[in-house]
């Protein structure tokens, strides 16, 4: 399945991407993508039942809490990549590049599509 | 006279256009036979390192440095090292010195088996299936598979193999991409930031790795 958002379709228009940061609790972003995710926010379905207290809450806690059960799913893995990595920022950083890259591109995670990194591999081999 | 002298000549353009196409022919088919070839080296080769490591998981007991050996031996038998150093330097390969090279070229080796033996008990459980295979250009073999774990704890995992297929040189795997993330170019991205902020001292690099495989 590819996860769409506002984020890519800004990129389909050719939107440059911006300058990458760090959002405390969302985590690594581009400034293309941050206001992808502000969009996707105000577009939120649940804004429509935001009327009442509870529903507001639920609507604004969705993004912190989302960031949260990521960081559950994947405490090994980000522990690997904090305590393991000479640079984690750096390491990150291309994390997120090339995952964004990949639902860019619609490329399902482990098809034999092409992809950006081949054209590096392939540069780097025709060089031998 | 006249006649003859065209069917001739009609004769003999019609055996360069046929023997054009022939060799066009070839040419074509060529390239598609080394492609076949080269992503039926490249599978059996992840075929065996993956009875390999399933033979590590089954004898491994726990004790460190016999998994670290039985680890190296599967990493150099089975990986691209020196190419996995040339790629993750980045174009400060060739700025660096020989000797930077090659101390270089054995510290990420270390610091790859290092990730190995710590993740290892992470690899237990696991059944791989082979998923497709795909050669990308003349040297190069994409081999599909997915990790799943026994119990159904863990989701499945898609990996690519990335096998580099050299001619007359045996199979060596150059990179691992799992979910749409190459490991060899997060490597890559990295070192170079930190090159990059050490003013291009490539030496920065191995001593940053040095000292994190201290630690």
């Amino acid at each position: 399945m590819h996860r769409e958002d506002f984020g890519q379709t800004l990129a389909a228009a050719d939107v440059p991407e911006g300058s990458y940061v760090m959002v405390p609790v969302l985590g690594p972003h581009t400034t293309r993508s941050i206001t992808g995710v502000v969009v996707d926010f105000a577009m939120n379905p649940m804004s429509i039942f935001s009327a009442t207290d509870t529903a507001e809450t639920i609507v604004v806690a969705q993004q912190p809490v989302s960031a949260v059960s990521f960081r559950a799913q994947n405490f090994d893995a980000v522990n690997d990549t904090k305590y393991n990595s000479v640079d984690p920022y750096a390491r990150v950083r291309s994390l997120y590049y090339q995952n964004r890259q990949g639902l860019m591109e619609d490329r399902l995670p482990g098809a034999l599509g092409d992809s950006v990194s081949d054209d590096e591999f392939s540069d780097f081999l025709e060089d031998e | 006279m006249k006649r003859r002298f065209f069917t001739q000549r009609l004769a003999a353009i019609a055996l360069s256009i046929v023997t054009g196409l022939a060799s066009l022919g070839v040419a074509s088919i060529a390239p598609a036979q080394a492609s076949v070839e080269n992503e039926a080296a490249a599978t059996a080769h992840i075929d065996r390192m993956i009875d390999e490591m399933k033979g590590v998981l089954l004898t491994d007991e726990g004790d460190m440095a016999t998994r670290e050996a039985a680890v190296t031996h599967l990493l150099d038998t089975y990986f691209d090292f020196p190419g996995i150093s040339r790629f993750s330097a980045g174009q400060y390969w060739r700025t660096a010195s020989k000797e930077e090279q090659a101390e270089y070229t054995m510290v990420i080796r270390n610091v790859i088996i290092g990730t190995v033996v710590r993740n290892f008990d992470q690899l237990k459980g696991l059944s791989y299936t082979p998923q497709a295979v795909k050669a990308k250009g003349k040297k190069l073999v994409i081999v599909s598979g997915k990790f799943s774990d026994d119990t159904g704890a863990r989701p499945s995992v898609l990996v690519n193999w990335r096998v580099v297929t050299r001619p007359e040189q045996p199979p060596r795997v150059l990179d691992i991409e799992i979910e749409n993330i190459s490991m060899l170019v997060t490597q890559k991205q990295e070192n170079i930031a930190i090159v990059r902020k050490n003013k291009g001292e490539f030496a920065a690099l191995i001593a940053a790795m040095r000292e994190k495989l201290a630690e």
